[in-house]
């Protein structure tokens, strides 16, 4: 299992700034290891960030996001207290989901 | 056709920009092709714009983006120029833009150039960063979709290692 996402968020007035940090390999599928074999492609394809029922960042990925993945954004209307949850999926179909609380 | 510098390559830079500069000369039949493709690419993008992720080249991205776009100082793309390590790159794009749909950012030197789509719903700022895979040097875009229309920045990159290499 991968390790947490690793979630930031502060009010700041009005905006919320969230910074997440998914844990993740994402395999290109295009690398050999140190037996010259291709290594399987394994990367995340789908991020979704909700607070209060509401979605305020979908992100769809490619190979080319780099090794565990940051995120940066801003939203409104998020108050401290406010729960905020991250969901990713991969190309697996292995999934996670963390939350904290807007700071 | 080409406010959008995608299809203006350097002079004599190599093989591939060349042909995309002739690809330029020839704009007209481009115009053409992305009309051709428009009506489908926009039925396939509606979906969840998944479709963007199978083009293999410029041409094919600009057909699935269904426009052209305006390189008219609407998006600040912020990368930095001289990438020494292109396994980790950060990248950041602002909009100076109302009601921003959604973020693309594309690779023209990755095997796959669309790299990342954002959806930007209401309430949230047209502002993302994060960090990019680049596989050799060449241009980085950031593709901007407001009120229907398509705005983009881009940027040169020389990189010293290639991710994957």
């Amino acid at each position: 299992m991968t390790d947490p996402i690793r979630i930031r968020a502060r009010s700041k007035g009005d905006l919320t700034e969230v910074l997440v940090l998914m844990p993740h390999p994402m395999e290109t599928g295009l690398r050999k290891d140190a037996a010259g074999a291709l290594v399987e492609a394994h990367f995340i394809t789908d991020v979704r960030v909700t607070t209060g029922g509401r979605t305020v960042l979908d992100a769809r990925m490619s190979i080319a996001v780099s090794q565990d993945p940051l995120l940066g954004f801003r939203f409104r209307g998020g108050r401290p207290g406010d729960r905020i949850s991250v969901t990713w999926t991969d190309n697996k179909g292995e999934t996670r989901t963390d939350e904290t609380v807007i700071a | 056709m080409c406010g959008w510098s995608v299809m203006r390559a350097e002079p004599g830079r190599s093989p591939v920009s060349r042909g995309r500069r002739s690809l330029l000369k020839h704009g007209g039949a481009l115009a053409l092709l992305a009309a051709c493709g428009l009506v489908e690419a926009r039925r396939a993008y509606a979906r969840d714009g998944v479709a963007m992720f199978d083009a293999t080249t410029m041409r094919e991205v600009l057909a699935r983006l269904g426009g052209e776009p305006a390189a008219d100082g609407k998006v600040v793309l912020v990368i930095d120029e001289v990438i020494e390590n292109g396994g980790m790159v950060p990248v950041s794009v602002e909009c100076r833009l109302d009601a921003v749909e959604e973020i693309l950012l594309i690779v023209e030197g990755n095997p796959a150039p669309v790299a990342v789509r954002f959806g930007i719903p209401a309430g949230t700022e047209p502002f993302v960063s994060t960090r990019l895979k680049l596989a050799q040097s060449g241009r980085v875009h950031a593709v901007a979709r407001a009120n229907g229309r398509l705005h983009v920045a881009s940027r040169d990159t020389q990189v010293t290692v290639g991710a994957c290499s």
